[in-house]
């Protein structure tokens, strides 16, 4: 894939960020690619991986527990072991921003399948650095938060992305939508 | 009497998220965790009014658990699956087995508490 084409899927990647949160109630803005220098990130990591005969990898976000809590849909009303909901969020969320990764690529003539997410915590987060251009690392900041995302993906050669026109027809349905039969 | 909806979700948050947009409707819901469990859970509750379910799933995916009741021949309540799928495919599919519906997560409350009221019912 020439990297014109990888700047369309991490551009996707980061629109499907800002558009979940933006759901949640919190504007998501990309601060850019994380420097190798970076201060080590602590928090929940969500890993999800995902396949396809064109392009396959695995996304991971490591996210603070206060954006867990700020964006939680049962926030004030969790009942149970708090730490297990944001683990079961944090993967919930990993899941959503790679499935409405895979609707947006579906119109790049992408097919994706995703695996189901895990999640771990820690502290002193390090992510590796890559010089492969399916490579990302991106900063996000989000409410007082700030939150990482790492993206690793291998495509076939031979498959090129263009932006595509705002008014292009999606051939899957949108996010939030609801067909009755 | 209080409609009966499963919800068939891996994510606990989700089904939290069901259960509580449906409780104050008026609605009494319970959970499972994957297909199979849904399975289960029909199998004990044959009042259930309809079935609010996920696709991607560990061991049983929704469209495998679909598939398994409609090869088992029994009348099934109303399934409606709820997903971040928007595939077209996955949709026909759903559809060929006897789905009635398809949201894409994330979900509002009040689209979810319509959906429901037109499909099981006040």
């Amino acid at each position: 894939m020439k990297p014109e084409s990888w700047g369309v899927v991490h551009g996707e990647l980061e629109a499907c960020c800002a558009e979940f949160f933006s759901h949640c109630g919190v504007v998501a803005r990309c601060e850019g690619s994380l420097a190798s220098n970076e201060p080590p990130a602590s928090g929940v990591i969500a890993f999800i991986g995902f396949s396809g005969a064109k392009l396959s990898g695995s996304l991971a976000l490591v996210l603070p527990q206060l954006l867990l809590e700020q964006t939680h849909p049962m926030r004030g009303k969790i009942t149970g072991d708090p730490l297990a909901a944001f683990h079961d969020w944090a993967g919930e969320i990993s899941n959503q921003i790679l499935g409405q990764l895979k609707n947006r690529l579906l119109r790049h003539g992408i097919v994706l399948q995703l695996c189901t997410p895990m999640t771990m915590q820690g502290t002193e987060l390090r992510g590796r650095v890559d010089p492969r251009e399916g490579f990302a690392r991106l900063r996000f900041r989000a409410a007082e938060s700030t939150f990482d995302l790492h993206f690793d993906a291998t495509a076939e050669p031979e498959v090129e992305l263009s932006p595509l026109e705002s008014t292009e027809s999606n051939d899957a349905a949108e996010q939030g939508e609801c067909l009755l039969f | 009497m209080a409609k009966k909806i499963l919800v068939v979700d891996d994510s606990s948050t989700i089904r939290s998220q069901v259960a509580f947009s449906l409780g104050p409707a008026g609605y009494t819901v319970i959970e499972a965790v994957d297909g199979e469990d849904g399975i289960r859970k029909l199998d004990a509750n044959l009042d259930v009014a309809m079935v609010i379910c996920d696709v991607n799933m560990p061991r049983m995916s929704g469209l495998e658990m679909l598939e398994k009741l409609k090869g088992n021949g029994r009348a099934l309540p109303p399934v409606v699956m709820l997903t971040t799928e928007g595939s077209v495919d996955l949709i026909t599919k759903a559809k060929a087995l006897g789905a009635k519906g398809w949201m894409v997560k994330p979900f509002k409350p009040d689209m979810l508490i319509g959906a429901v009221r037109k499909i099981a019912g006040a």
